[in-house]
């Protein structure tokens, strides 16, 4: 009976938690609208640009490299899930269950390591890479 | 008094707490701006804010004070609803996570069987406060910023998981109760250590804290995500970190330092001495260390600690296996 007391009141304490933060963001929105003050100037509507003037809009393409990397999270966090289960069930699974988890994680590493060997987790291009191995290569030469 | 069963007096109760963990968490969040500025200029050897007041202890008072009457300005050129969305979504997402946290053993809001996940959840929604902030701003700094961001995060919350995943192994349970009970005699920072290593390191750039705040390093891109915003709405991202420091240096106790055990002094007493050392550690970290290259920091989460969090969780299960079936056998 009391742990059934005790689980309606943490479900109350949760509600008016959630309630309580949800309220304080709102105050935080709408206290600073009431009260803030009111301006006007020439430069205002511009977005800011460090003092330059702004050119074009910000809806710009971007680099290829961060939609990889949005790609490796879903790959990775998916598989990652998996695991969180097996370890809570891991006195439950035993050694099979064990086993197992180690074939996934092995799995999970070689693909890890195939995305490096083919320079997925690059960040810098190719030809930047290059040029600075042929750098290096000199500068040995030279010490030589 | 017919009324007050004890029904109603045990959920009164709950509601209280929950209430006054939520005004302190708050509260020292917000007063955390002013030690931060204090410890920076201790160990940058400057005064920082000492005109407010004894020590500019109320520097926060007049800093909320200025907030409040700043211009709220929503800028013409933004998209509006995810404007005003990203600020909202940057304090609340960390600060429902301390709803698992157990404080002491008789303080603490909800004792969710899901326990560790709601942080996860939560964590994973944070991201959308930085890109909605970002992209909403129609602004190429604010753009960099956000997108910067949600690769980083992203990149960091698929090991941080894991990093936890060694300490739930050996405890049994996403439950936070479960967890700190479960070290009673020997805290998780010794078995699990490179678990805590992995962990504190992600918390760091979930957090966006320094040497991991690429979405608002100021000599690149000027403020990063947050550089239109003004008045109570840029102090609601401001707070928010501060939050997710107060959050992320309180499961770092709760996962690894044994929570509120520890001898001698109250349960509350040392739940509070080690959170607060995790935060000066915090100030600290953003005092001593540069930023280092995006590369690098890319690099360092998916070539060092994505592989190392693996490790671990194979070799954690190795051990608990062996344990138990050596206590059957015993």
């Amino acid at each position: 009976m009391s742990s059934s007391i005790q689980t309606v009141a943490e479900h109350w304490s949760l509600a008016v938690y959630l309630g309580a933060v949800g309220l304080l963001c709102a105050f935080m929105l709408g206290v600073s609208y009431l009260l803030g003050g009111r301006d006007w100037g020439r430069a205002k509507n511009e977005p800011f640009e460090s003092g330059v003037s702004s050119v074009g809009g910000a809806r710009l393409r971007f680099s290829a490299k961060f939609y990889l990397i949005a790609m490796f999270f879903v790959i990775f966090d998916v598989e990652a899930l998996f695991l969180y289960v097996w370890a809570v069930s891991l006195r439950e699974a035993g050694w099979t269950g064990y086993i197992e988890a180690v074939v996934f994680i092995t799995i999970l590493l070689i693909g890890l390591v195939y995305l490096w060997r083919i320079g997925a987790l690059d960040w810098a291009p190719e030809s930047r890479r290059r040029k600075m191995q042929a750098s290096k290569m000199t500068h040995i030469k030279e010490a030589e | 008094m017919s009324w007050l069963t004890p029904e109603v007096t045990a959920i009164l109760l709950g509601v209280v707490k929950a209430i006054v963990i939520l005004l302190v968490v708050v509260i020292s969040a917000a007063l955390l701006s002013w030690v931060e500025r204090r410890l920076l200029g201790l160990w940058q050897d400057r005064y920082g804010p000492n005109r407010v007041g004894p020590f500019g202890a109320f520097q926060l008072g007049a800093d909320m004070l200025k907030m409040f009457f700043k211009e709220d300005w929503t800028p013409p050129f933004v998209d509006k609803l995810t404007f005003w969305l990203a600020p909202a979504i940057a304090m609340s997402a960390l600060l429902i996570s301390f709803a698992i946290i157990p404080i002491t053993p008789t303080w603490g809001i909800s004792d969710l069987n899901i326990g560790i996940l709601l942080f996860f959840a939560m964590a994973g929604i944070a991201v959308y406060a930085v890109m909605f902030a970002g992209w909403s701003s129609n602004n190429k700094y604010s753009l960099l910023g956000g997108l910067r961001s949600a690769a980083q995060t992203v990149a960091y919350e698929v090991f941080m998981g894991l990093s936890v995943m060694g300490v739930v192994a050996v405890a049994g349970s996403f439950n936070m109760r479960d967890i700190v009970a479960a070290q009673t005699h020997v805290w998780f920072i010794i078995p699990q250590f490179f678990g805590f290593v992995t962990f504190a390191i992600a918390g760091v750039a979930v957090a966006h804290r320094s040497p991991f705040d690429y979405p608002e390093a100021e000599q690149e891109l000027a403020a990063g995500y947050h550089t239109e915003y003004s008045g109570l709405k840029w102090g609601m991202f401001f707070v928010g970190e501060y939050v997710g420091v107060v959050l992320v240096s309180a499961l770092l106790v709760t996962l690894f330092l044994g929570g509120w055990h520890g001898p001698f002094l109250p349960p509350i007493v040392w739940f509070l001495l080690k959170t607060g050392f995790f935060i000066m550690m915090f100030i600290l970290l953003r005092a001593a260390l540069p930023r280092p290259r995006y590369d690098q920091m890319m690099d360092a989460g998916w070539k060092v600690c994505l592989p190392l969090t693996l490790v671990n969780l194979v070799i954690t299960g190795a051990v608990v296996l062996l344990h138990s079936g050596a206590a059957h056998a015993g």
